[in-house]
């Protein structure tokens, strides 16, 4: 889908609400001040600020050890994390105050760089049961297994993943390309606003990476965010995005456009630091 | 992760009601006379009298056993009575119209499919409610294929020569100290005979219910399949919240002919006493089958949830050539509660095997412990066995012990054992939580996944029922 | 039968208060029998008919009767239990030979041990402040009939020492003895032990040896016991991890033939969290043979990030031979990967057709398997020369031609 016609099906979803939507688009969506983490007395972040907005792609980069999971974990509510100083406000809320299934029902989603495997417990059914905790706490009406089995099948086919992988066990034996194309099919199907890519591209071959692009690309829309962590540019070239942030020794050391990413891939992280 | 264990809210026992119901109970004790009485309300012939005294007499000099990793309080044996039925029962339902209404009301609390349920699910139900059997559904559908399904002092009126064939002779009198003391003083329980050839058209069922007050449950279990016939038996047990032990000790024996084909499932859910560990059923069970014939199986499936102490080896003797064992458990211990319970496969005949799935999930301050015997016999010429035993940690309070023994006697078996030991990882509830479920829910789940496989093994209503089961059994110890 | 060591014990023994305390124990503990869950297996009943006193002779021997492994090595040599400096190399610092080191009679486990206690004539005392360069070769070897071997030793090893120490069991042919063996380990920090534990007794044997081990922090323990001899044996290996990072590995190979018994018990306590242990068992059975194993691995309360993993694994050869098994976890803490496994089976039919396809006779192909089944185990072992040593007395004992050398490195 072009992005064109995407806005086209939003202006017809929300036609009597175009404007509200302008508006929307505008929005904060994530507003990161001064944050400071440590981990077990050791200080990791050092003073996080990010804006953003409803809609746009933002990735941050960095070296190893640089503070990147960490960022994604304690958006996601990871516990072990210790918050030292500065606010997350999420959609207006303050995002530290949550526990780690509200955020997760208030639309954030992690996708994780290392997936666990839950031996025994159906993906298909654990998705159902995620899916309908999220909507108990929308208030929204429970789906049945018919609809869900419906809706599955329509999110298989954006994100090309097989179908006999639902009637496993979560992640169970899945290889590792399986394993982060069913992260995003979990998006597909979760239909988060503010979705924490964490080295989704780590692991993957170059088609599996190709893959996962396209899926991640399929679900970008304006009233949804992204966060992409990773190490490497090469998921940039898949997933264009709209802001580039290098992070190093807990802090954002420089932001840009995605020009900055080639700049780092060809100068190294140390020009950063040096910089 | 123990303090996010603690946060959970504490489930009463569900089944916990006590029925006001007036029973005809012999006073507390045991001696002789007491089991000529028992044997004199049933009516039996002479031939079970002298069984009983027999395995009397074994008891009298046998000592309860202590090789189980448990802690028992000392049962006071003089003070449980023996026998305990419900009055307006005296002479025996002659069908279900005739019983209690109140009964079955209590059968109806306890989701017991007596009447229409019982046809929707197509199950026939033996139900035992303290010690004797009020209710047999679907005796005529079953009668028409010549099947016996009927309780078990029904049984010894109406087939004396099967009784006095088969009782005992799988587990014997002698065999252990809660058997020796099931023979003397059993009061009822179900018989089933399937005849040859014959496919036993529905699952069969028992419930079991202890009520009255400072009774013991001793009810025995017999069940032949004849040559070439299948049955699938299923077994479900409730008792009411008391603040004392109440002991309940079965025997159960299966008798498989050629090519006979029967299936044992349980749900167990005697009470198990409360948070303190205060009450609960001392479950002491002697559960055996012996495929007699060759190409026979018997296959044991359980879900023990309930019980203050469960103590139970459901066994299977393969003396027939190519005969087969199965056992699949998943034990379920929380708060006080102690279980010590496995299976045992003697290897008999030519060819045969057996299979040991076991899953053992221990949370609160509990103690569970599997404990196995394969046994291969010099006359077994390749056997086989796979067993596999996991054990799952909910705290660290709790305790989960394995304790397999293996001995082999022929070179041309072939064994398999693993056995492990994991937790719910932090990274699993992480994962679960960020995909917006609650803890308490991400636990189950990932408990449930943990005893998928032995769940499969159950009929379907009862594996829905046991997954609620464990969910329930769950709440206020996890983590 | 306590009598007649009391009387022995009275005209000949030492008369030491620890002793006689001992020797009473003995008394009320007994020989132990298959009633004892522990002994439920193994059989020591022939203790019960005879009694092995300490020898009274010195006897001379000559060490270029037995194969011995040429280790550049500290050899010490007890022959029936009494030591022969004339035998041994000098005693480097640290090592000395004693009467007796282990003098605790409260906490004794049974009869035998109560026996050892009692009568031990000879003990080498190592206690070690530095790593030494040689390992340290004990030679036990039973040489006169119908006597007992009451000996002991124990092993210190202060903070970051590492060390080798091998035990080994000879014995004079058709010699009906009793060999009693203790040996007590103390592994301080950071501390490193190699330990062998070679039973290479002959036919008549009997045999029992039992090691405590315990560990601090860091420390690492590798046991390599190794069981071709005796009559009738059995082993008890007691470990305690008492420091956090410790670790055990416990390796062991029992090959059993004619009417041989040989059992094996160890037990590991993890005490303390963020320790290992590793234990891997392998059993060959031939002719009317048994073998037992029992491998316990108890996780204790707060003993949290233990990983215990336990493996072992039998081929029964005869049908005749009997093996039990008996791998237990007893775990009370949460946070732990534990796991243990046991298997019996028979030489693969499909890897028989292979390599008979490929030319070989079956008895010849047998032996192979066989003893490449053994090798997977017998490779653990740190020490080049006693791994060598090991190989070739298995080969001697496994039926059927001898294998060329180009077999014998394949495996």
């Amino acid at each position: 889908m072009k992005l064109g016609s995407y806005w086209l099906l939003v202006l017809k979803v929300r036609l009597d609400d175009g404007f509200k939507l302008y508006q929307k688009v505008q929005v904060l969506m994530l507003e990161i001040k001064n944050l400071h983490v440590e981990v077990d007395g050791k200080k990791i972040l050092k003073g996080i600020d990010m804006h953003v907005r409803a809609g746009e792609v933002h990735a941050i980069m960095g070296p190893n050890g640089s503070g990147k999971s960490t960022l994604s974990h304690v958006l996601s509510g990871r516990p072990g994390y210790e918050i030292t100083q500065g606010s997350v406000v999420y959609k207006g809320k303050d995002l530290l105050a949550m526990s780690t299934e509200e955020k997760a029902c208030e639309g954030v989603f992690l996708a994780f760089q290392y997936p666990v495997e839950i031996p025994g417990v159906n993906n298909a059914y654990f998705l159902r049961e995620s899916l309908n905790a999220i909507r108990r706490h929308r208030q929204q009406p429970e789906v049945d297994a018919m609809d869900f089995m419906a809706l599955m099948k329509e999110k298989l086919e954006i994100i090309a993943i097989k179908k006999d992988l639902m009637r496993r066990g979560v992640n169970e034996g899945f290889s590792g390309g399986e394993k982060k194309r069913n992260e995003i099919f979990q998006m597909a199907m979760l239909e988060p606003y503010l979705a924490i890519l964490d080295e989704t591209d780590s692991g993957l071959d170059i088609d599996a990476l190709k893959a996962v692009a396209h899926g991640v690309n399929q679900l970008r829309q304006p009233d949804r965010s992204m966060i992409m962590v990773t190490h490497y540019q090469r998921l940039l070239d898949y997933i264009i995005p709209d802001v580039v942030h290098v992070l190093a020794d807990g802090k954002i050391q420089l932001s840009g456009d995605k020009d900055l990413a080639k700049e780092l891939e060809s100068r190294g992280y140390d020009w950063v630091s040096a910089a | 992760m123990s303090s996010e264990i603690d946060q959970f809210v504490q489930k009463e026992y569900e089944h916990g009601f006590v029925t006001e119901i007036d029973t005809d109970t012999i006073p507390p004790g045991l001696n002789e006379d007491v089991i000529r009485v028992i044997s004199q309300k049933k009516n039996e012939p002479e031939f079970l009298l002298k069984w009983r005294l027999k395995a009397y007499k074994h008891w009298l000099a046998m000592a309860e056993p202590d090789w189980a990793k448990l802690n028992i309080e000392p049962i006071p044996y003089d003070s449980i009575s023996y026998y305990s039925a419900p009055k307006s029962n005296k002479d025996g339902p002659k069908s279900l119209d005739e019983v209690d209404p109140k009964l079955l009301e209590t059968y109806e609390k306890l989701g017991i499919p007596l009447h229409e349920r019982a046809a929707l699910a197509g199950v026939a139900v033996d139900a035992v409610f303290d010690s004797v059997s009020v209710a047999t559904t679907f005796k005529d559908k079953l009668s028409k294929v010549g099947v016996v399904f009927c309780p078990f002092s029904e049984a010894v009126q109406t087939h004396p020569e099967l009784i006095q064939k088969y009782l005992g002779s799988v587990v014997p009198t002698t065999d252990n100290f809660f058997a020796a003391l099931n023979s003397a003083v059993f009061s009822d329980g179900s018989f089933v005979y399937i005849p040859k050839g014959v496919r036993c058209p529905m699952e069969l069922s028992t419930y079991f219910r202890i009520n009255a007050l400072n009774t013991g449950q001793f009810e025995r279990t017999l069940i032949i399949a004849d040559e070439a016939s299948t049955v699938s038996y299923l077994e479900g047990c409730t008792a009411p919240m008391r603040d004392e032990n109440q002991l309940h000790a079965a025997v159960v024996e299966l008798v498989a002919l050629d090519d006979a084909s029967i299936k044992y499932s349980t749900v167990q859910n005697w009470y198990p006493g409360d948070e303190n560990g205060v009450g609960g059923i001392y479950n002491f069970v002697t559960k055996r089958g012996d495929c007699l014939g060759d190409r026979a199986r018997i296959s044991w499936t359980q879900v023990e949830t309930g019980s203050a102490i469960t103590w139970k080896y459901p066994s299977c003797i393969l003396r027939g050539d190519h005969s087969v064992g199965e056992f699949y458990s998943v034990a379920l211990t929380n708060n006080y509660q102690q279980a010590d319970t496995g299976t045992k496969m003697i290897h008999l005949g030519k060819n045969t095997r057996s299979t040991i799935l076991s899953k053992g999930i221990s949370a609160g301050h509990a103690s569970n412990a599997y404990r196995g015997l394969v046994k291969i016999a010099a006359s077994a010429d390749n056997a086989r066995n796979y067993t596999q035993c996991d054990s799952m940690l909910l705290g660290d309070q709790c305790g989960a012990h394995t304790f397999p023994y293996i001995e082999v006697k022929n070179a041309s078996a072939t064994l398999e054992h693993e056995a492990t030991t994991s937790r719910i990882s932090e990274d699993q509830l992480f994962y679960c939580m960020q995909r917006g479920l609650s803890e308490e829910d991400a636990v189950s789940m990932i408990v449930n996944g943990f005893c998928k496989e032995v769940f499969a093994e159950l009929p379907m209503e009862f594996a829905v029922e046991a997954g609620k089961l464990l969910a329930v059994s769950l709440e206020g110890a996890v983590g | 039968m306590k009598e007649q060591y009391q009387q022995y014990f009275d005209q000949h023994g030492q008369q030491d208060m620890w002793r006689k305390e001992a020797l009473v124990s003995f008394g009320s503990l007994g020989i132990p029998d298959t009633s004892q869950e522990d002994w439920r297996y193994t059989d020591f009943r022939v203790l019960k008919r005879h009694v092995f006193p300490v020898a009274m002779q010195k006897k001379s021997i000559d060490l270029n009767q037995f194969c011995l492994p040429s280790c550049d090595a500290t050899r010490l040599v007890f022959v029936d239990g009494f030591f022969k400096p004339e035998l041994s190399d000098d005693l480097p610092v640290g090592l000395q030979v004693v009467p007796s080191v282990f003098q605790d009679t409260d906490h004794l486990r049974d009869g035998i041990e109560a026996l050892n206690v009692a009568l031990c004539t000879a003990a080498l005392d190592v206690v070690l402040s530095a790593s030494v360069e040689k390992a340290i070769h004990c030679l036990f070897i039973s040489a006169s009939p119908d006597v007992g071997n009451y000996t002991q030793s124990r092993l210190v090893l202060a903070e970051g020492v590492h060390a080798e120490v091998v035990d080994m069991h000879i014995g004079m042919p058709n010699v009906r003895s009793f060999v009693n063996h203790q040996s007590h380990v103390k592994l301080g920090r950071n501390a490193v032990l190699q330990h062998y534990s070679l039973q290479y007794l002959q036919n008549k044997a009997l045999y029992r040896h039992l090691m405590t081990v315990t560990q601090q922090e860091k420390s690492q323990f590798f046991s390599h016991a190794i069981g071709l001899g005796a009559a009738m044996a059995r082993t008890d290996i007691v470990v305690e991890l008492q420091g956090e990072e410790a670790s055990c590995t416990l390796n062991g190979l029992y090959l059993t033939q004619s009417r041989q018994h040989m059992d094996y018990h160890t037990t590991v306590h993890h005490r303390v969290p963020n320790c290992e242990s590793h234990e891997y068992y392998k059993g060959i059975l031939m002719d009317r043979s048994r073998a037992v194993f029992n491998g316990k691995v108890v996780v204790h309360p707060y003993a949290q990030k233990t990983e215990a993993h336990q493996q072992n694994r039998n081929l029964l050869l005869s049908k005749k031979s009997e093996i039990d098994t008996k791998p237990e976890l007893e775990i009370y803490a949460d946070d732990v990967s534990c796991s243990h496994g046991a298997t019996v089976g028979q030489i693969d039919d499909n890897q028989l057709f292979y390599l008979r396809s490929r030319g070989l006779s079956e008895e010849q192909a047998k032996k192979i398997l066989t003893f490449s089944f053994a090798a997977e185990l017998l490779n653990h072992m740190t020490d080049p020369v006693l791994q060598e040593h090991a190989r070739q007395r298995l080969l001697q004992i496994l039926p059927g031609d001898e294998l060329s050398s180009e077999l014998q490195e394949m495996s």
